[in-house]
């Protein structure tokens, strides 16, 4: 919503420049986003007058003038076809930077020299009209300058409204809050005007089919209007707040409807094929040519306005082509009506359009202002179409709709402001506002029906607030509320993942979570998306179901752009639809590793990361969070159909963990290795011991032990490791495998494994010869379950 | 016994005459291996003794393994002795040059929004608030219908929706989890709920599809609108320093009344005006208001009894302005060129 400062001023006093008026109704809850000045660069442009015209030697478009400005005469040579002598002209001087962005200077045209420049509404940036020069009142002052001769400074403030005020879409409205926060009252037009004899209801009817919809339908008609241009301050006035001029007409309804906030709609009255206004719901599948000659297929959820045969406008949306106040148009039909704000957003939303009727209906009018805004109209089409003004007002209003009465509890009104307000400086603010106060212990408040958005004591107690000033309420730095505050183990355990994998390196991502489902599918062809209805695009139009699909999104980016080692986490959440439910939301922690394993550095030879990375990286979160991971080996989709693994704690599936398949990388255009994994992080906290139970140190010393054997490749490591500690049971405290090897002296088919065994015995040293005992034992079952060689050193 | 007894101490004698001519460590490892090694003069007597009379094993057990230790021990002295003047002979060759760069392993950072968000929800936790969550989708009802939203209400057009079915939709803000929490529980609530949510909107430099918010509430028996202002300009003045202007003005939102927007002096020009405030000299930092009765009402609770505030911020926003950030979709592009940065 556009308002012009000088409107405002016509209507309300106050004294406050545009930016500290602007400052104050923002305060008050009537945003203005930006201050537009108008009549910039027309400093130098004064009214000035043709007193010879010749034509120019040596051009025969052109003409030469003799201009006054006043103090003297200039020589200006000019190109319009409408230039003649004795009229009034704006004259751009030397010097002078025009709003549309030219800069007078003295120029020579055909060898005649010219001193600056006769312009057009359209060169000036104040109207449409490029065919000629403007002309001006003959009446103004030779020498003045333009923006003073016509009353062009001025200073647009756009408002970024909220929904709840309607009011505000109104002159009117915004001068009302204005008056309040200032101290003054709104003066509103005087409306006058002459009445024939002829009676309106002599010329129509007004019926209305659903009353629901359409409560009020009020028509006047003006007999016998001259259709013809707006005179100069109507069109300046309508052009400042960003509508165009069309004819006196229809300008007429457009102005009422700034001034007063309430849309009008001029019909022809002698395209009506009878004296009948009917207001029904139109037909499903209905066609209807609106003004804009798009001809729209209807529904119930449309109000239409017909003659009784045929639609003419579509209520409070879009007046008909055919109907439209054209040049032959010699009779007009007022329409002021009030339409249920419902009605008209459904309606609105069917049809996906949005008007400035439409905007203001659905944010709804003012019932009891439809007469007057009408009113308004006939003064101006009097005055300004010759129109002559039918008597009466034809309106139906079966169900008058009367303005709501609310209990005010001045001391409510301090308690929850914490203000100390008297009751009778609450009820100035609420008389300011142009509502109805009976003073008792409690105040009875009677609201205007143009302020629909109140209709409770809480909203009368957010209208003294802010009239008051939010800033002008008290600001409380006292504590209160509970004494402890917890946090959840799951948010204690986030916080602690994020840091620790921070600390091994890992970036921290937050993917968009809305992703391609073709891409998707190819990586969990089994899950059951959470598919949007309205998408922005196909790329963005299901909810993800894998942390990973997300993160080789991430690396592809970064390695595009010469980033190669990746190494990133994301703590996200996965979707997959219910039957009857909300989708389950899983939160997920994802890995991705890809590139080099370590930084370059001069002392460190550069290896590419492989699988025991990632599988080191888990083994260690694993023992910050004190719980051991297994992996069995699993095929996954997207991972690589010998390197894919399921992750486990305690039997319990927590995760998967591989090296991602070359087709999934495909996908994402990613060149090099990439190992993911992805666990379930509720199943891994589930997993986390939640009580620590302190272990008495050991007392005796403990013996270590080497053991190397030789098995075949296929016998996987921690068979060999689980079997030590099966066969020496307690005695064996703990095993590292710290050596494999594979190579000379070592059949091919074959590896070798080194394991440090620390044997220790609770209650008791133990001797050289029960280690040897447990050691050779342990040797033979190796030998007799893997065909295991011990290897002599 | 009596020749195992002086077999050791011999053995033990020799160790130390031996050990004074060494000097260089190479040799030194090699007299370990003689003595130490597996098959060494002290392990032997160990081994050896399986084969002395059992009653004498404790007493010739515990001898053998003293020398043992008191062996080891003086192998370790000399080694460290001989460590200590070695490198210096190595020195006249290779200086040690402290400036080459050290073994640095990788080291990543917390995504910049995680930055923010732990910062705030850490001033709110010090001020006593609890933290909450609740699902990204929602149904009509939770996003909306309690949150006074009315169907059919322009109100609904602030919040662009993406919508599964017609009921079912992405939250377009935190606060259903004010109704979440509220219909499970009595006041006394102060409580803190992050989250991600979804907005219908073109993506651009200024909006994205998803988003994290920051909502907060507080309910009780006698909250004032003067406790709203308090604890958010508590908040403000933690988060971007104490001098830091700010102003609540007049704002709408269908779950709070009175509303309010707040806002603080632009951070680039101080209030001066400046681009990056639209020459407003504020810039808007955060939502807020007292809960509206309806809302109260929806969940059961006697809007005469209890009163309460709630806010919600934008912690995208809270990042830009932090860091100077002009470009939302940064956050969501995941550049570690960007995300070095923070
Ligand atoms: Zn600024």
């Amino acid at each position: 919503m556009k308002v012009s400062y000088k409107w405002l001023k016509d209507l309300v006093d106050f004294d406050w420049s545009p930016e500290e008026l602007a400052t104050r109704l923002t305060d008050a809850g009537v945003e203005v986003e930006t201050i537009t000045p108008l009549g910039m660069g027309l400093e130098k442009v004064v009214v000035g007058e043709i007193t010879r015209v010749q034509k120019h030697p040596q051009a025969n478009h052109l003409f030469v003038c003799e201009v006054e400005i006043g103090s003297e005469f200039l020589q200006i040579v000019c190109g319009a076809p409408n230039v003649k002598e004795k009229v009034k002209v704006p004259v751009a001087l030397i010097g002078a930077r025009l709003p549309i962005g030219v800069e007078i200077r003295k120029t020579t045209l055909r060898g005649v020299d010219s001193f600056g420049m006769i312009c057009s509404e359209k060169e000036l940036g104040i109207g449409e009209d490029q065919k000629g020069i403007m002309i001006l009142d003959s009446r103004l002052r030779i020498g003045l300058t333009l923006t003073e001769a016509l009353d062009l400074e001025d200073c647009i403030l756009n408002l970024d409204l909220t929904p709840n005020r309607a009011d505000c879409l109104s002159i009117i409205g915004v001068a009302r809050d204005v008056g309040a926060l200032f101290g003054s009252s709104v003066k509103k037009p005087q409306i006058r005007f002459n009445e024939i004899d002829e009676l309106t209801k002599d010329w129509v009817e007004v019926e209305i089919e659903d009353p629901a919809a359409c409560p009020r339908y009020a028509a006047r008609v003006i007999k016998d209007v001259e259709i013809k241009d707006s005179p100069f301050w109507l069109k300046r006035k309508l052009e400042s707040v960003g509508m165009r001029s069309i004819n006196n007409v229809v300008d007429v309804t457009n102005f009422v409807m700034m001034e007063t906030g309430h849309p009008l709609h001029a019909f022809d009255y002698d395209l009506f094929s009878q004296k009948k206004v009917v207001v029904r719901r139109a037909e499903s599948g209905e066609k209807f040519i609106t003004l804009d000659e798009v001809e729209r297929s209807l529904n119930k959820e449309n109000l239409l306005i017909t003659d009784g045969k045929k639609p003419v406008a579509i209520a409070g949306i879009m007046g008909g082509m055919e109907s439209e106040v054209s040049s032959n148009t010699k009779n007009v039909l007022l329409e002021s009506a009030y339409f249920d704000p419902r009605v008209i957003r459904r309606g609105r939303i069917f049809l996906g359009v949005s008007t400035e009727a439409s905007q203001r209906f659905e944010r709804g009018m003012d019932p009891n202002g439809v007469v007057n805004a009408a009113n308004r109209a006939c003064q101006l089409l009097e005055e300004l179409a010759d129109g002559k003004v039918l008597k009466g007002v034809v309106d139906n209003y079966p169900c008058p709709i009367v303005p709501a009465q609310v209990t005010l509890r001045p001391r409510r009104v301090n308690q929850i402001l914490a203000t100390d307000l008297k009751s009778k400086e609450m009820v100035q603010i609420l008389k300011r506002l142009d509502m109805e106060v009976s003073e008792n212990q409690d105040l009875r408040v009677t609201v205007p029906t143009f302020r629909p958005d109140l209709s409770r004591e809480i909203d009368l107690i957010e209208e003294i607030a802010r009239i008051y000033g939010y800033d002008k309420t008290e600001t409380s730095m006292k504590a209160s509320g509970s004494l402890v505050t917890r946090l959840s183990e799951e948010d204690r355990f986030i916080t602690r993942i994020k840091h620790f994998l921070v600390g091994k390196g890992f970036y921290e991502v937050l993917t968009n979570n809305l992703v391609d489902p073709k891409i998707l599918k190819r990586l969990c062809p089994e899950i059951s998306t959470v598919n949007l209805q309205n998408p922005l695009s196909q790329e963005m139009s299901v909810l993800t179901g894998s942390l990973v699909h997300n993160l080789l999104g991430v690396i592809s980016w970064n390695k595009k752009r010469k980033e190669e080692d990746v190494r990133i986490f994301e703590l996200g959440k996965v979707y997959l639809t219910r039957e009857n439910e909300l989708p389950k939301e899983r939160l997920h922690l994802g890995l991705a590793l890809s590139g080099k394993r370590e930084m370059i550095h001069w002392g460190t030879e550069e290896t590419e990361v492989d699988l025991y990375d990632l599988k080191g990286i888990l083994e260690s979160l694993a023992s910050n969070l004190g719980v051991s991971f297994h992996l069995n080996q699993e095929k996954t989709i997207p991972l690589k159909s010998d390197s894919s693994f399921q992750i486990t704690v305690d039997g319990t599936k927590v995760g998967i963990l591989g090296e991602v398949a070359q087709e999934i990388l495909e996908l994402f255009e990613i060149e090099g290795k990439v190992f993911a994994a992805e666990l379930d992080f509720e199943r891994l906290l589930a997993g986390i011991p939640m009580r620590k139970t302190f272990q008495p140190l050991p007392k005796f010393p403990p013996v270590n032990r080497d053991l190397a054997i030789l098995v075949e490749e296929d016998v996987l490591s921690e068979r060999i490791s689980d079997k030590i500690k099966t066969v020496g049971g307690d005695l064996i405290e703990e095993i590292t495998l710290f050596d494999v090897y594979r190579g000379k002296q070592i059949s091919p088919g074959k590896k070798s494994l080194a394991f440090a065994i620390r044997y220790r015995a609770k209650d008791k040293t133990l001797t050289d010869q029960e280690v040897e005992g447990i050691h050779q034992k342990i040797v033979l079952e190796l030998e007799k379950s893997f065909g295991a060689i011990l290897r002599k050193q | 016994m009596k020749k195992y007894q002086e077999d050791l101490e011999k053995a033990r004698k020799e160790v130390f005459e031996e050990l004074a001519k060494v000097d260089k460590i190479k040799n030194l490892e090699e007299l370990k291996i003689k003595y130490l090694g597996r098959k060494g003069i002290i392990t032997s007597f160990l081994k050896n003794l399986k084969e002395v009379p059992t009653e004498s094993r404790p007493t010739l057990g515990k001898l053998a393994n003293q020398v043992k230790d008191q062996v080891e021990a003086i192998f370790k002295k000399r080694i460290k002795e001989l460590k200590i003047r070695e490198p210096s002979e190595e020195k006249r060759i290779e200086l040690l040059d402290y400036t080459l760069p050290g073994r640095r392993g990788w080291q990543g950072k917390l995504h910049p929004i995680t930055q923010i968000s732990e910062k705030i929800i850490g001033i709110f936790y010090g001020m006593g608030f609890e933290v909450a969550k609740g699902p990204d989708v929602e149904t009509d009802y939770y996003n909306f219908g309690a949150l006074n939203f009315p169907k059919d209400h322009p109100a609904r057009d602030m919040q662009d929706t993406f919508y599964i079915h017609d009921d079912l939709l992405l939250r377009t803000h935190t606060s259903p989890v004010q109704i979440r929490v509220m219909e499970k529980r009595r006041p006394p609530l102060k409580i803190i709920a992050p989250g991600r949510c979804y907005r219908h909107e073109a993506i651009n430099a200024r909006s994205y599809c998803t988003f994290h918010q920051v909502e907060g509430f507080y309910v009780d028996t006698d909250v004032t609108f003067a406790d709203l202002k308090g604890v958010l300009s508590a908040f403000v003045w933690e988060l971007f320093g104490k001098e830091i202007a700010v102003r609540f003005r007049g704002s709408f939102f269908p779950f709070t009344e009175p509303s309010a927007e707040m806002d603080i002096a632009c951070v680039n020009c101080k209030g001066k005006g400046c681009g990056l405030c639209k020459y407003r000299g504020w810039l808007e930092i955060l939502g807020a208001g007292m809960i509206d009765p309806e809302v109260f009402k929806n969940v059961g609770y006697d809007p005469e009894v209890y009163t309460g505030y709630a806010f919600g911020m934008g912690v995208e926003r809270i990042t830009m302005l932090k860091y100077g950030i002009d470009d939302i979709r940064l956050f969501y592009e995941n550049d570690l060129r960007f995300l070095r940065q923070f």
